[in-house]
């Protein structure tokens, strides 16, 4: 019988000058070689059970403890977090400041525990380089960790993580900045650590990829554990999972529509979601429903716009981009594409050395980039940019504040904006004292009360739990339903796939496809697929060989079956 | 190609600085504070990086030229002594040569110091003076330092463009008033926020750690410039001595 590496009995912990309990007595075993996920709302204590695990109690986090802990032999809890660091080390969910602020480069950076643990320069090199390419960053290894993009950031934290090989790795949101290719070579790098037996502990909101690479899972509730049991008994019953990966929606869909094979059990992978499809099923055809209804009055034109950085790397190079009223459109590229540099031409951040950019017909050349609020603004990914305020009301104020309106109509909007971002019992809370993924929702709600034309969306489901990300498609509906275009850049395919009717993809600085999701061709899901991936539906289809325009691959494409 | 004075050790190129520096702010007169800049640049010319270094130079320089003549020749008349016309001012012999040796002073500081930043690599300046015997605390605190501020300086401009992205006008003075809390308020926010996990990030980098970190580079140190770097002190002790004494030329 193995004897378990990690040994969690009747554990409780309470922050300081908290009455209710962030974690209440949990009890679990994990066994060595696994991979174990963490689910649960935003708040019910996925990130509190972490810290625990990684000894930064009482460190770091002073409250009241009882119980026990035992992780590789050691106390987590009676231990300094370096006693600790031979036998459990974490990555916790923001990147950037995972980052140690004293080395010069990547390299540098993933080496630095290293070193300071006095391994032999020859084994530091070896498990650096090692680190890098499992983290696909060997490319990067010269450049500062500071000038590195979120999703890169990500990849070198959990690279110094990897380049300890410590026996317990944690990690808390680790997909949260990856774009898919990443997220997926992440699962098959934490299954190769656990057949070498390393134990792996996730945090995650991302269910599909829970389904697809965890072995067990372990749901919080309130801090309580309500079920600990295999990925597929778990994430079937959304009863016990919190929340519904978008496999399972897609199976339980082709099972209403007669499309699934009898024999096969609820999908919790794609894989699974392939084999179950029924290719042969004869379905009705259906017609792809748009999120908002079709109109010809623009808002943006982008017309051949060119952009080279200071620093002379060309990032666009002759992008032609049309927005129409209510439209809803997925912008999508790899990292370095340009997709964020074309984001900021929205609303004149950045000018183009070329071409012109219209906002209702205006070339905004000379236009502020505030004094496009009005007609175009941006939630961008990192919401700690934003917010400053002492409420969330006073947060979601400023942008109407700084359009000259009468105080009746600010109120108006902000009473708006809070409502549609279910925030409106929280309007006098400080807006650190929410949840980060309820922060993300208070940036959104504090562009949504600008009641822009055009509102783009920075990476809006990072971090976000089921329950906010259906607060976020209300306001983004809401948005909608008055006319306004919405825009999402984002690594969620399937997000974007449910709730944009019209996909851009930015390729080297180009766009190579703009397409509605229905109309999409063999060949620009062929490009679309080596870029950045497919939506389920999409990818079913390209797996099964089933023609894009076909009966059934209009079935398995709805934006309803991710819904 | 690294010259010779590339592959110096760092403390013997921080030594010579040092040097050159105290020297030329204990030199009271013109011209040996002219050699001793002479010297810091020649110390530039020596390294292979000299044509990339040399061109920041009229940045440093000029504007406390200019203005140093300015207002020492210029706009100060009341120090006039042995005065001259110049374009129909009046402006004096003395003040210039004041101003002349504040700004020799100036440049060679400049000179020496950017010299060493830009012919050693900061990692291998801090592994040297940790090898002396600077602890790790200083070190990280100088290192970070070095780190903090193009990521402030980034931090800052994605503040600007979130808060312009919802409304925000820089125009008028009232405008940049009112702009002051929402730039300042996430970066003073973001950096408490960031201290703090921060500290964790180095607790689980080891930081902490008792035992001698391994350093990966060797710095190559010689016999000869362990006492060049001891004449080189004692040449700041002997310039310090002949400051007191004012036996040093007037």
């Amino acid at each position: 019988m193995t004897t378990p590496i990690i040994n969690v009995n009747q554990l409780s912990f309470s922050y300081r000058r908290q009455p209710q309990p962030a974690i209440a007595d949990v009890s679990f075993a994990l066994n060595p070689g696994s991979v174990t996920a963490i689910i649960g709302k935003a708040g019910a204590g996925k990130s509190t059970l972490c810290a625990l695990l990684a000894g930064f109690m009482p460190q770091f986090f002073r409250g009241k403890t009882s119980g026990s802990l035992q992780v590789d032999g050691r106390d987590p809890l009676a231990s300094s977090i370096i006693e600790m660091l031979p036998h459990v080390t974490m990555v916790t969910s923001q990147a950037s400041t995972q980052i140690s602020g004293v080395c010069f480069s990547v390299a540098e950076e993933v080496g630095f525990a290293l070193q300071n643990l006095s391994l032999p320069i020859a084994e530091i090199t070896q498990r650096v380089q090692h680190a890098m390419e499992l983290m696909e960053i060997t490319h990067l290894a010269e450049r500062s960790p500071f000038q590195l993009s979120g999703g890169q950031q990500q990849r070198l934290v959990i690279a110094a993580a990897l380049a300890l090989s410590p026996p317990v790795l944690i990690l808390d949101e680790p997909t949260a900045q990856l774009d898919p290719p990443a997220v997926a070579a992440l699962g098959v790098t934490l299954r190769n650590l656990a057949q070498a037996g390393q134990t792996i502990v996730v945090a995650e909101h991302h269910l599909d990829w829970v389904g697809a690479y965890a072995d067990r899972v372990l749901v919080l509730r309130d801090g309580q554990l309500i079920a600990d049991d295999a990925p597929r008994a778990i994430l079937s019953d959304e009863s016990r999972a919190d929340g519904r990966p978008y496999c399972v929606r897609l199976s339980h869909y082709a099972q209403r529509h007669g499309v699934w094979l009898a024999e096969h059990p609820t999908a919790i992978t794609p894989a699974e979601l392939s084999a179950g499809i029924d290719a042969t099923a004869t379905v009705a055809e259906v017609t792809r429903p748009l999120a908002t209804a079709p109109t010809t009055s623009t808002i943006l034109d982008i017309e051949n716009v060119s952009f080279t950085y200071p620093n002379g790397v060309a990032v666009l190079h002759g992008v032609n981009l049309h927005i129409a009223q209510g439209e809803r459109i997925a912008l999508l590229g790899r990292n370095g594409a340009g997709k964020s540099t074309l984001l900021r031409h929205f609303n004149g951040l950045l000018r183009p050395q070329q071409g012109h950019v219209k906002l209702l017909g205006h070339d905004i050349k000379n236009t502020a980039p505030g004094a496009s609020a009005p007609h175009a603004s941006i939630v961008f990914q990192d919401v700690r940019n934003q917010l400053f305020a002492a409420t969330i009301r006073a947060e979601v104020s400023f942008g109407p504040s700084m359009l000259k309106l009468s105080a009746a109509e600010v109120t108006r909007r902000v009473d708006t904006a809070l409502a549609i971002c279910g925030l409106t019992a929280l309007a006098d809370t400080h807006p650190y004292d929410v949840p980060v993924a309820q922060r993300r929702l208070v940036a959104t709600a504090a562009i949504m009360a600008l009641e822009s034309d055009l509102i783009a969306l920075d990476e809006p489901t990072a971090g976000l739990d089921e329950a906010n990300i259906t607060q976020l498609v209300t306001a983004m509906d809401h948005a909608s339903a008055h006319g306004r275009a919405v825009v999402l850049v984002s690594h969620d395919l399937d997000f974007c796939a449910a709730h944009t009717d019209r996909v851009v993809l930015i390729q080297a600085g180009v766009v190579a496809i703009d397409a509605r999701w229905d109309e999409l061709t063999s060949a620009q899901l062929t490009v679309l697929k080596q870029e950045v991936g497919l939506p389920l539906g999409q990818a079913t289809c390209v797996d099964r060989a089933i023609a894009p325009q076909s009966a059934l691959a209009r079935v398995l494409c709805q934006p309803s079956a991710l819904q | 190609m690294p010259t010779r004075y590339d592959s110096l050790h760092p403390l013997t190129k921080l030594t010579w600085a040092f040097v050159l520096i105290l020297a030329t702010y204990m030199s009271p007169v013109l011209w040996l504070s002219a050699i001793i800049c002479l010297a810091a640049l020649l110390t530039t010319a020596a390294s292979a990086q000299r044509v990339s270094i040399v061109r920041v130079y009229p940045l440093f320089f000029m504007p406390i030229i200019v203005s140093l003549l300015l207002i020492r020749g210029v706009l100060l008349p009341d120090v006039v002594t042995r005065p001259i016309t110049v374009a129909g001012y009046s402006v004096s012999l003395d003040a210039l040569a004041s101003a002349g040796l504040i700004i020799l002073r100036y440049c060679t500081l400049i000179a020496a110091l950017f010299t060493v930043i830009q012919t050693t690599p900061t990692t291998q300046l801090m592994q040297a003076l940790a090898e002396r015997g600077m602890p790790r605390s200083i070190e990280y605190i100088l290192l970070m330092a070095l780190q903090i501020i193009p990521d402030m300086r980034a931090r800052a401009a994605a503040i600007l463009e979130a808060q312009q992205s919802r409304g925000l006008v820089i125009k008028s003075l009232v405008s940049r008033v009112r702009a002051l809390l929402p730039l300042v308020g996430p970066l003073v926010v973001g950096a408490l926020v960031d201290i703090e996990e921060r500290a964790m990030a180095l607790e689980l980098r080891a930081f902490a750690a008792t035992s001698q970190p391994t350093r990966m580079a060797v710095i190559v140190d010689s016999r000869a410039q362990q006492i060049a770097r001891t004449a080189l002190l004692l040449c700041a002790v002997l310039i310090i001595g002949l400051r007191i004494a004012g036996r040093l030329p007037s």
